[in-house]
Order: C-alpha cells, then structure tokens, then sequence
C-alpha cells in the first residue's frame, strides 16, 4: 500500500510500515451530500435541452460520465484529505542515573553505599551487559540536587563523589525522561540509595512517568548507627522579661539507647541540659529560653556521639536568637463602643511592656479614651495624632473614614516603612458605609471593596496544616494548634468580600461555605515592610471571655493576640535601610534570598537605590553583593550562597544619587546541611514501590542479571500520523479532464453533438 | 416600691421558661396580634428598607444585660422592664445592635460567660452558695463586669457577699468626678437621685481590682427604677427617669471601655 501512495505522489514522510489509512472530508460527509445535492439539480435542467433521438444504451452511458464528473467536482470541492497513520522506527536509548548525594557516603570506611554502587561499574560490568542486551550504550548522569551529565570516563574511573546536599528522585527521573532526545527511553537505571530529601515525593510523582524505572541499591548490610538533632523551625526574636519556647526532633538509628542528654550552650558557655527521650526510632523535645537580658545570642544543642557513628554533622544544631527590649505601644480607634475592643485590650495588658490608648466614639461630638484600661471623661474632639506618633499598632474598628482622613497618609507611609503595623476589625456597618471604599486606606485591605455582604452565619476558625507565623502557634503540637483552633466559641458570622487581592495571604479560614473554597476569617496584607492583619468575621471576645484563665494555666487568647501585635509592630532597628532574612539561618551551599529594605530621610520607600552587601564569615573573609531592585517598592535582593559553616555577618549599604542613606547589620548561623541524615536508612519500601508501578523492577549492586533480563530490548518505534490532500493529486487532476474528453469523444463518435 | 406596684408591672406579661440545659428565663411584653394585612404590609415595608441598604452586619454581636438570679430570698426578677429600656435606649443613642429582651441568669448556669456584663437588683436578702461565689469571682476576673442596683434593703447583703467576693479589697466609693460620670453624658455632681429610700444621698461604690472596675454598686440612688416603664413608678417625671437612663448609659459604655 505504502508504495501504491508513494506511485500516486503522495509523500509519506518517515512512515514506513502502515497501521491505518482514512478518507476524510474537510467539510465533512454532510458537505459532500449537500454539493451533490446542489449540483445535480443543474445537470438535469441541461439534459432537459437534449431534443435528439437517444437510445438508452447512449442515454446511460452520457449519464454515467456526467454523473462521476459531477461526484468528482463535488468531492473535490469538500477538500478530501487521506489520513495516514504509520509506524517510525526510532533510536532506542537508556539512561543511567548514579546518587551522587551526601547519603551515599553512609557505611565504613570502604564500604559506603557509593563504593557498593561503584563496583557495579567495574570492568564495565553493567555498561556492558546492557550494551549486550540491547546494542545501546546507555547515556550516563549523576543526580542529586540537580542531574549533571557523566563522561564514560568518569565511570570508567568512577569519578562520583557523595557530596550533593538533598536529593531531589522525582525531578531527577523527570529531567532526564522529559529530554530523550531524538530517540525512545527504554528506561532510566537509577543508582541510590532512595533517600530523597527534596522536592516532590517520588511515590506521588514517578508513578505517571510512562518510562519504566530500574532502581540498582547498594545492597550490603549496613552496621552504622547514628543519633540526630534537628530544630525545624528555630526562633529568631525573643522579648526582654518572657519566655521563648523552642521545639526540636531527635532520631536515632541502629541504637538502643531509650534517652540521651541534649546539652545546650549559650555563646559557647554552658546554659542547660535537658533529656530527649525516644518513642519509636523519634522523640521531641522543647526547651524554654527565659529572655532576661537584651543581646544577639548564638545557642548550640548537641548531642553525644557514638563510636563508628554514621556521620557527627547532624549531632548540634544551632541557632540565633535576638532578645529586644519591647515597647508595644497600640492605638484602637473604634467607632462604636465593643466587647471586641475591651477584651482585646484587656488581653494586651497582660504584658506588662505593652501600652494602651482606646478612643471610642459615642455620638459624632462625643468621644471617650481610655488609657491603661482607666476609661477618661468624655470629650467633644479626640485627639488620634498624638497617640499615633508613638503607636506600633494601630487597631480600627467600625470607625467611620471621616475621622481618621487626615491621619492616612500618616498611616500608610509609617505602614510602608515599616513602624506601624494595622489590626483591622469588623464593626457592625460594612467598610464601604465607612467611607473606606475609594480612600487612601482602601489600598492597605488584603480584599476588594467591590461587594461585601455579611453572612450572619455561625462558624469556627479553620487553621490548616502547620503555620509558619508563630503568633498562630499557640500550643506545641500542629495538629492540637489546629484543634485548638476549630474549637474557639463559634463567631457569629463574617463579611464576605468581592474578591483577595494579590499577595494577601488567608492566615485563618472558616467552617462558612465549607467545600474547597470556604471564606477566610483572617487575612494578611503587606504594605511595603508594614503588615496588616484583616478579619472578617467575629465577635472574637468570647474566646477571650471563656479561656483567659483556662484550666491550663496558659491564657491562649491573651497569648495570640498579644503575639499577634508584637508581630505587627514589627520593629526595625534602622529607620532607613533594613535587612530581611528568610530565617536565622542557613545552609552551607544553599542560596538565602537576603532582602534590603530602603527608604528615604522622610521614611518614604525609595527606588533606584544603589545597594550592597557585605558578608564575613568566621574565618573574617569578606563577600561583597550587588542587590537587584525587586518589584516591590523599596525592596531590594540579592541570593546568598555562603560556603562555610558558622557566623555570618551581614552588613548593608544604600545609596541614591551619590548621597549615602544609611546602612543595617544583621547575622546569620550557617550550618551543614542535615537532611540526608534525617532518614538515613535504604529506602527500600520507596524504590520496590515505583519500579513495580513503573513496569521496572529493583535489585541490589551485587546482583545485576535481573535488571537486564527485564529490559525490553526490541527496537523501538513510535507511532506517526500525517495528512494528505488529495487536491494535490496529479490522479484526480486527470481523472478532471478525462471525463469531459470522455462525453465529448462519445457524443462525437454517436453523432451527437 | 411597694408589692401592689410591682405586681402591676407584671401582670401584663408572659413569663416565658427556657427549657433544655439553661434555666434563663426571659419576660415578653404581651402584644395585641397585629391584623393579617397590616402584619403584610409592613413585612413588604421592611424587606423594601432592608433591600436598600448595604449589607451589614445589623444581628452581630447582639448586646445582651441579663439580670443575676440570686438566691436567698429577695425579689431579683423586679424591674423587667429596665434593661429592655436601656437596650432599647443603647441601640437608639449609641448605634450599638442589642437583644432588648428581659433575660435572667443563675451564676451557676453554663450561660454565664455569654454575657460580659450583669445587672443585679432587688429588694432585700441576697445568697451566694460557695461554688457560686468562686464562679462569680472567675467570671469577674475574665472580664466580667457586675452592676448592683439597691432598690431598697439590699446593702447588708450586698456589702456581705461582696467581702466574700474579695476579702482584701475595700469598697471604693466613686468621687463626683469619677469618669463613670463623664462618659455619654456629664454628672457634675457625681451619682443622681433617682428614688428617694431612707433620705440619705447617693453613693456610687465600686471594687478595683487589678486596676479595672469589677464591681459597681449603687445605694440610695435606685437607677435601676428610673429605668422601667413610664407609669411603673407615678413619682418619677419623664426628667427623673431620663436622668437614669443617661447614668445607666454612662454605666454601660464604662463597663464596655474597662
């Protein structure tokens, strides 16, 4: 058949054996009726001039010609296409992929999982009898953040080493079957030890990969033990006179011990000792750091390590801790007098360093301010200017736009340089009968003003998953932070809003239109390096009212909201430029968005700002950086990839046309990073699962024979399909012109024409 | 008051039992049943009023004084119409969305901590049992705000639970220029007289205890009378009675901004 098109002219392309061959038409079967239908019509009205004598014989064989003519310009006139499908012999190709992450480097001395692998190699052993199997020889990689390419030289020398710091399986096996090149993947030999401590899960995300996958592990048995320590998420701030909480994990494997001493130092002295105990092969611990002196302190937690330990990098974890003198001072404005207001502020005086000033109004000539819970006698004008200067958090609530107008611009630009944060609460009138919708202040709400309509729907609070403001952390435990949560007494209802703005961020949602889009109760917006916290719905004081005291002699509402507004206060140190760091610290090797935040003498954010920063590590060498201007206002950033462990210090410097604007200090701790030891046994279970689910199969470094039986080695070939217009068919062209000839030949020949 | 007086007032109402796990009790003012068409129409008025307003959220946060029922034997259920008054009044003068409905509470039912604020009045013998007293005194150190009005021969009483109360803490009494008195509307000459009992002046006393008011306790003034319906008590003018209502709402915003 392929030949017969090919006589026709037709170009088939690389298609060499056909599976399929359809006639389609462009305007369809319809098309092809309804032209017939149009054109027959017209040959009849000129029959019908045929005044001669005919014999039938003629009559039909003029019909007959007249007729396929006809059929072919109709044909012809629907645009008929064939539909070629054939197969494409393709180039078959196999991959091979070896760890190359720090958790291969696990076992004795000699015998680490890499030596295990790097003996399937020898005397090209595995090369070899895949290229026996299947004639390919296989194209090399090694893997563990990123997939790099190797030389047949460098196996051949096994020039891998076991020093990538997180293993990334998922995009790892994607990369390289997401880029076979001209050719068909037989499959992807993987080389590990099937830890992977980055990105997607491998058993959620190889499973769709439609190449089959080979795991090759080192085998042997492994005789280490190792003890570790982690602090997933340690605090960077503590608060003169209180107590920071910090939560940590050890883990132990292949020892026996139940418990262990966790030593704790404080700039390299002895601070305290504290006892981790095991359940399972894990345990937590918490300890409590009293903030009683202001300073930049570095803790250090460490943990024995045994002989023949598996690696003694994972056994201290560090962390900075910054103790500040507080001074929260909140100003609420309410426009009406509120449970909300009083409990709030009630719960803030439970700090001792916080100071309070509440104007609520009574009519529009009559307002009242409190001081320190001492409510003051009423006056005819408050008087918010000069309770803003000193304020760090402003709280609004159900206060009409009119009587805090003069004092938005104030808001914003102390908002965007980052001295005042905004608690915003829902009074009993909506923001757009405030006046809000339109105003300068409208820009600072993390929702749209376009619709809000209240739902006078009971809910509860719905905190999903683990949070990462510590304010909205009020017990140890994730999951009973979040129950804790969802039992708060029910609010009565919440604003709905139009829309979310772009870069707000829903902190808390609720039980009120459940399904996959419930509405949120608490938002956050950010304002150049201000922060505002929005919600929705309430009244929240009866969790105030019912839970401050509770049984447990932890006051939890006292505690979120007083947290919540240190948070907002968000102090800086320098008035004009500031350095944000994603966390205190850092990961030797690991890039760290460092942020610098500039502003103008009058606090205002600048852009255009020439920025630089310094790092110095411990060993006092110096690295200097260029700041790229980000997007936002005043905001300024550069990716730091320290290389050493230890102290860094950052140091910033801004400058704008020639003119110095200030400079800011900040440290940061950099530790080797642990997660290739966190789990450091064969992940067995994981590589069995995804070669059975990917049609590959596992087996050990000793043993290889089983992987190359199972390789499918027939050549490969992949399906093709291409079109063909029969317009450009030098057939039906002649078949055009001989059907006229044809009638016009026999009408001569009859005598008819 | 006298007895006869006191039964006029209730007389006209329906005393209605809250069943299930709460044992409040609520007084709804008899009504006439208004005809069908006028009950129609002003239902079409009041869907036409809403349905031009934008939506807010009028039912949130509903304020709610429900009055303390005390044991002992003294009359805490006198006065139902005071706080529906003042409600009705907080709502108009202050904008704030209130429940204006007569509720009572024991201290010892679980509905306590809906409700910031009490009101306790009456004349005669009051008696707190001892596990009320401490849940009294929790629910105050939460935030609870308690406001005794002595309609007549409850000082002894008062004054004796309060000791159990807070052994170590004097009643305060308030000074004319106290801010209580200069809060919606100005008292220039501190607490007023509203009902007079046995000729002696008002006094506003008060417990502070860490740093906040707790506890208000009114004698020889009886705000609480000036509160009720116009006609309960003939002495009192429409001046006496708008008095009261002004002090009870310098009580309530005080109550609201500590």
């Amino acid at each position: 058949m392929r030949s017969i098109l090919t006589l026709l002219g037709f170009d088939l392309g690389p298609i060499r054996s056909l599976d399929s061959l359809d006639l389609a038409l462009s305007w369809g079967w319809a098309g092809l009726v309804l032209t017939l239908l149009a054109l027959m019509p017209l040959s009849w009205f000129l029959y019908r001039f045929e005044d001669r004598q005919v014999s039938r014989r003629d009559r039909l064989a003029l019909l007959g010609l007249r007729a396929t003519f006809i059929f072919l310009v109709a044909l012809l006139l629907c645009g008929p296409v064939l539909l070629v499908s054939g197969w494409v012999p393709q180039k078959n190709k196999i991959a091979v992929m070896v760890d190359g992450s720090r958790s291969m480097s696990i076992g004795s001395e000699g015998d680490t999982r890499l030596d295990r692998i790097a003996k399937v190699f020898s005397q090209k052993k595995l090369l070899d009898r895949l290229q026996e199997k299947t004639g390919i020889m296989p194209d090399l990689f090694s893997f563990a953040e990123n997939v790099s390419p190797l030389s047949l030289q460098e196996i051949e020398q096994f020039n891998v080493k076991a020093a990538g710091n997180q293993t990334d399986i998922s995009a790892a096996a994607r990369n390289v079957a997401g880029n076979p090149g001209d050719g068909s993947l037989l499959g992807l030999v993987m080389l590990t030890d099937g830890v992977s401590t980055a990105g997607e899960n491998p058993a959620i995300a190889l499973p769709n990969l439609r190449t089959p996958i080979y795991f090759v592990g080192p085998g042997g048995v492994e005789k280490g033990v190792d003890l570790a320590i982690s602090i997933p998420k340690p605090p960077a701030t503590g608060y003169l006179n209180s107590n920071v909480r910090v939560r940590g994990e050890i883990s132990r494997y292949g020892n026996t011990a139940d418990s262990l001493k966790i030593t704790v130092t404080r700039d390299g002295k002895p601070f305290t000792e504290i006892d981790g105990v095991f359940t399972g092969n894990r345990g937590n611990f918490a300890l409590n750091i009293p903030c009683d002196e202001e300073g930049s302190y570095r803790f250090e937690l460490a943990i024995p390590e045994l002989p023949g330990e598996i690696t003694s990098e994972n056994n201290r974890v560090s962390f900075l801790l910054k103790v500040v003198r507080e001074r929260l001072n909140i100003l609420a404005i309410s426009g009406e007098p509120s449970w909300d207001t009083k409990f709030i502020l009630n719960a803030v005086l439970t700090d001792p360093n916080a100071r309070m000033v509440a104007w609520t109004r009574l009519k529009d000539d009559r307002w009242v301010c409190n001081r320190e819970l001492k409510p003051q006698a009423g006056v005819r004008q408050p008087d918010f200017a000069t309770d803003l200067k000193d304020a760090d958090v402003l709280l609004l609530r159900g206060v009409s736009y009119n009587f805090i107008r003069s004092l938005a611009p104030e808001i914003v630009r102390r908002l965007e340089s980052g001295n005042l944060g905004l608690l915003w609460l829902p009074g009993f009138s909506t923001l757009t009968s405030l006046g809000y919708a339109g105003s300068e202040l409208e820009s600072l709400l993390p929702v749209k003003l376009d619709r809000e309509e209240w739902r006078g729907t009971p809910g509860n609070m719905v905190l999903a998953g683990e949070t990462s403001y510590n304010f909205l952390k009020l017990t140890d435990d994730p999951v009973e932070n979040g129950e804790f949560f969802a039992t708060l007494p029910k609010f009565e209802g919440l604003f709905e809003f139009s829309a979310i703005k772009p870069g707000a961020e829903i902190l808390v949602s609720s039980t009120v239109r459940s399904g996959p889009d419930p509405l949120p109760f608490m938002l956050r917006s950010r304002a150049g390096q201000g922060n505002v916290i929005f919600v929705t719905g309430g009244p929240l004081w009866p969790a105030g009212f019912r839970l401050v005291p509770s049984d447990r002699g932890f006051a939890p509402y006292a505690a979120l909201m007083v947290n919540m507004l240190k948070w907002l206060a968000n102090r800086r140190e320098d008035a004009n430029v500031s350095i944000e760091l994603p966390a205190s610290r850092g990961y030797a090797g690991q890039p760290l968005n460092v942020k610098v935040w500039v502003s103008d003498a009058r606090h205002q954010l600048q852009s255009g700002a020439q920025v630089s920063i310094e790092i110095e590590n411990e060993k006092s060498e110096k690295t200097s950086l260029s700041c790229i201007e980000t997007s936002e206002k005043g905001c300024y950033e550069a990716s730091l990839v320290p290389a050493y462990r230890g102290l860094h210090k950052i140091q910033a410097k801004a400058r704008y046309q020639g003119n110095d604007l200030g400079s800011a200090n900040a440290e940061l701790i950099v530790e080797a990073p642990t997660a290739e030891f966190e789990n450091p046994q064969v992940n067995l279970d994981l590589m069995k699962q995804i070669a059975s689910e990917t049609a590959g199969i596992y087996c050990n470094a000793d043993d290889i024979e089983p992987l190359v039986s199972a390789i499918d080695a027939v050549p490969g070939q992949k399906l093709e399909s291409r079109i063909i217009d029969l317009r450009d068919s030098w057939v039906l062209l002649v078949l055009l012109l001989l059907l006229p000839l044809a009638e016009w030949y026999w009408r001569r020949v009859r005598g008819l024409s | 008051m006298n007895k006869n007086n006191r039964k006029a007032v209730i007389e006209p109402m329906q005393w209605v039992e809250m069943t299930g796990q709460t044992e409040t009790v609520r007084f709804v003012p008899a009504q006439r049943t208004p005809s069908l068409p006028f009950s129609f129409c002003i239902m079409i008025l009041a869907i036409l009023l809403l349905s031009v307003q934008p939506a807010g959220a009028q039912d949130f946060d509903r304020l709610v004084i429900p009055r303390i029922k005390y044991g002992g034997g003294g009359d805490w259920y006198v006065g139902p119409t005071a706080m529906p008054n003042l409600l009705r009044q907080a709502n108009e003068r202050l904008g704030l969305p209130v429940q204006a409905e007569n509720v009572a509470v024991s201290v010892s039912d679980q509905e306590l901590y809906r409700y910031p604020m009490l009101f306790m009045t009456g004349h005669g013998q009051i008696k707190f049992k001892d596990q009320e007293i401490n849940t009294l005194l929790t629910w105050l150190d939460n935030g609870g705000f308690l406001w005794i009005n002595d309609s007549y021969g409850m000082e002894k009483y008062v004054k004796r639970e309060i000791r159990r109360l807070y052994p170590d803490i004097d009643l305060v009494a308030l000074p004319k220029d106290h801010a209580i008195f200069n809060q919606l509307y100005e008292f220039p000459d501190g607490l007023p007289k509203i009902h007079e009992h046995d000729g002696r002046p008002p006094v506003a006393y008060a417990i502070f205890d860490k740093g906040r008011m707790k506890i208000l306790y009114l004698l020889e003034s009886d705000v609480g009378d000036g509160l009720e319906d116009a006609g309960v008590h003939p002495a009192d003018t429409p001046e006496i009675r708008e008095k009261a209502m002004q002090m009870a709402l310098n009580i309530l915003i005080y109550a609201m901004n500590q």
